[in-house]
């Protein structure tokens, strides 16, 4: 589905992303995990250029989105984000979150796009806030939302970088658990965490990163309990 | 050597003796000899104290104005102290020559008053004529109807074109601080005459030789008004004694020097006590209609110069902080910062004149002008605002909108703008406010707006105090209201705000 050849990314002089080789198939869910710095979040955002690569190719489902030509909107319709910080749209309700790209961008009936999102904000318990404005809820509420804002477009692939890094244990628990979900639906997942236990238990291949490059990549287990490279040793030595 | 002597000698006693009489010095007093006046040595004057800047009642609470002054100047240099008497006019004439010696009150010279007294020579020229363009149709009175006038504030030809629109209801008045913002108008066929007095008005016929002409006041039965002082009949030495003080006080610039004081300046007058100013300024004739008119005026063009000022000001922000796909600033933002630097690196006043007599000569409407020049003022400011305001927003907003699959513009519009909008309403709301403060300087466009006209009524009752200190606070009401629904309103924001 998603497949990277060669990817570099340099911010000014700093080679962030030293050449990347990469395929995600279908309904598989990937953790990328790493040192601070090491270029997963500029990784993430290249897949769905909203930082531009320096060189390489990048193609989403046969089309090559590095391609100028192509409408690089159109597939991201299609590739969404999740972000740390959630950026919930701040001057929309809730309801209005979910529903705004479906409306606009796919032409879905006000009512359709209504009662979707509904359904949607009943799986996460959350349609008491259907009305409520994005800075009345917490931070676990806000990301989960987040993450029902994507599910509303029907996306394909959603890039999730550190969703739960800016919540206290508990509500990560809570996001963490609507991903696991959602990856047992077969949505494709590209998840940029810490979370060491969402990785062994959800995901269907870890990529280790460091210094902007792709050092390992394995199964979950074969990754923690069997770490081939020093780099990665003392990462897992650091962390857990 | 000798002769000199003897006759100084006799000279001196000629003047002892005449001193021992009483007559004074021989040379200026001697002239006192012919004539007499009712109290000795004092010219008693009549007058009525209310035809200002003639005679008025100042701020001592005696009369004063021209006349009083002149008339004054004119009793020394008969060596005479002169002391006011404050009368009713219709009796002035009846009191020359019992009551008083000489009446002296913006007294136009007529037939039937020379029945009752005799006049000195005039004193003053009151001629009021009209200037129009040289292919006019305009040539008496009638002619004036449905036409747009104009005239100087405060003048007598502002007198005349009031008459002039109380007879002719379709009549438009436009009046101005200079003369020449007035003649600029009727050369661009915005007014189609003007109303003033003769001594400019031939100054600009012939500046504008083959543009302009004057058509005397008496086709538009403007009467020349010759102010002269009245006294008895049939007593020539006394005529004689003023007539001679008249030219002397001519001669050496004294009257000029009044002149200028009283009819060439505005004269400013707090005569009378608060309550009478205020009811002069304010009630008299209905005049709290005038300010309230203003400030419809003064409304409506920051109103609709804020719509544009908005609508202009958010294109402006957009195509400034705009970028192409490279990461660079394209053209149009560069013309978006010149136009933005101009305007605000220019005083309003000189765009306002600029769009009036340059950009839009040819229009008319001057509201139209004053508040598309404010809407393009205020656009620079607007911009400012806003382009902070969307640099406010955190990135992660852009972001968000973007990887859903909206284009920038669709996240600036849905998104990020409405954002900065609500962020940037408290300023925007201030801008609107010193908008219409601003609004303030469209007097210069004829436009009669709050602060216009509190000048004119200042003008009208030679008493700035009450109607500018009168206008201050309807805007300060005004303003103090507007800004203290900003502040509840950013209150409110800042209660539903955003993380
Ligand atoms: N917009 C940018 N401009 C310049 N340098 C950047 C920019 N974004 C990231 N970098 C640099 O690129 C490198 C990789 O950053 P990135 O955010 O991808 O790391 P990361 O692996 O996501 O780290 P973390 O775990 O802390 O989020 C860092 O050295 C960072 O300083
Ligand atoms: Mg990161």
């Amino acid at each position: 589905m998603i497949s990277v050849k060669n990817l570099e990314k340099y911010f000014g002089e700093t080679h962030v992303l030293k050449n990347i080789n990469c395929k995600v198939g279908d309904g598989e869910t990937i953790v990328i995990v790493g040192p601070s710095g090491s270029g997963k979040s500029t990784f993430l955002r290249c897949l769905n250029l909203l930082e531009t690569p320096s060189s390489g190719k990048i193609w989403f489902d046969d089309v090559e989105i590095t391609d100028p030509s192509n409408d690089i909107s159109k597939v991201r319709q299609k590739m969404n984000m999740v972000f740390q910080q959630f950026n919930l749209y701040n001057n929309l309700t809730v309801l209005k979150n979910i529903t705004l790209a479906p409306i606009k961008l796919k032409k879905v009936e006000k009512k359709q796009a209504e009662k979707e999102a509904m359904a949607l904000l009943e799986q996460i318990d959350l349609s008491d806030k259907a009305s409520a404005y994005p800075s009345q809820l917490s931070g676990g509420q806000r990301q989960r939302v987040a993450i029902v804002r994507s599910l509303a477009m029907k996306p394909k692939v959603v890039l999730f970088d550190e969703p739960t890094s800016a919540l206290d244990p508990e509500m990560t628990a809570e996001v963490l658990k609507a991903m696991e979900k959602l990856s047992q639906l077969g949505l494709t997942m590209i998840c940029v965490t810490h979370e060491m236990e969402f990785a062994k238990k959800v995901a269907n291949r870890v990529i280790f990163m460091e210094d902007g490059q792709i050092v390992e990549e394995n199964q979950p287990n074969e990754i923690f309990s069997n770490p081939q490279s020093e780099r990665l040793k003392s990462f897992l030595s650091k962390i857990l | 050597m000798k002769m000199f002597k003897k006759n100084f000698a006799i000279l001196t006693i000629c003047c002892v003796v005449l001193e021992i009489f009483g007559f004074g010095f021989l040379g200026l007093k001697a002239r006192a000899l012919a004539f007499e006046t009712i109290n000795e040595g004092v010219l008693t004057v009549g007058t009525e104290a209310g035809f200002p800047p003639f005679e008025y009642v100042g701020e001592d609470g005696n009369p004063t104005g021209f006349d009083i002054e002149f008339i004054k100047a004119v009793g020394e240099k008969m060596g005479l102290k002169v002391e006011i008497q404050d009368m009713d006019f219709n009796s002035l004439v009846a009191s020359v020559g019992t009551k008083v010696d000489v009446a002296i009150a913006g007294m136009t010279v007529t037939e039937e008053r020379k029945l009752a007294v005799d006049f000195s020579e005039k004193y003053y020229d009151a001629e009021q004529c009209v200037i129009v363009r040289e292919n006019s149709n305009i040539r008496s009175s009638s002619d004036l109807s449905g036409v747009t006038i104009a005239a100087q504030l405060g003048t007598t030809g502002n007198i005349l074109a009031d008459e002039i629109v109380e007879k002719y209801p379709e009549t438009i008045l436009r009046t101005y601080d200079k003369f020449n913002n007035a003649v600029n108008d009727l050369r661009a066929e915005r007014v189609d005459a003007i109303i003033l007095d003769k001594v400019p008005a031939r100054t600009f016929e012939k500046i504008y030789k083959d543009e302009l002409k004057t058509i005397p006041g008496d086709e538009f039965d403007f009467e020349i008004e010759k102010y002269a002082i009245a006294m008895p009949k049939n007593n020539p030495a006394l005529q004689n004694a003023i007539n001679n003080a008249i030219a002397e006080v001519k001669d050496d610039g004294t009257y000029d020097k009044i002149l200028d004081k009283y009819i060439n300046a505005d004269i400013s007058s707090d005569s009378k006590g608060l309550w009478e100013q205020f009811v002069s300024s304010f009630i008299e004739s209905n005049r709290f209609v005038l300010y309230l008119n203003g400030l419809l005026v003064s409304i409506e063009i920051a109103v609709f110069a804020a719509l544009i000022g908005l609508a202009l000001g958010m294109v402006l922000a957009l195509m400034k902080i705009a970028k192409n796909r490279k990461g660079k600033r394209p053209i149009f933002s560069y013309i978006a910062d010149f136009y933005i630097d101009v305007i605000r690196g220019t005083p309003l006043v000189l765009q306002l004149l600029i769009m009036w007599f340059i950009v839009m000569q040819s229009s008319k409407n001057g509201i139209l002008v004053a508040t598309l020049t404010f809407g393009l003022n205020s656009a620079a400011y607007v911009a400012e605002i806003i382009r902070s305001g969307i640099l406010a927003i955190s990135k992660g907003q852009m972001e968000a909108g973007i990887s859903m699959g909206f284009s920038k513009i669709q996240t600036m519009r849905y998104i990020v703008l409405p954002q900065a909008l609500k962020n940037s309403l408290p300023s925007l709301c201030n801008e609107f406010i010193s908008l219409l403060k601003e609004t303030a300087i469209v007097g210069y466009v004829a436009l009669s707006d709050l602060t216009r006209v509190a000048n004119q009524i200042s003008s009208a009752t030679y008493q700035p105090f009450m109607p500018l200190i009168g206008a201050a606070l309807i805007y300060f009401v005004v303003i103090k209201l507007l800004s203290s629904l900003v502040k509840m309103l950013e209150k409110r924001l800042n209660k539903y705000d955003i993380c």
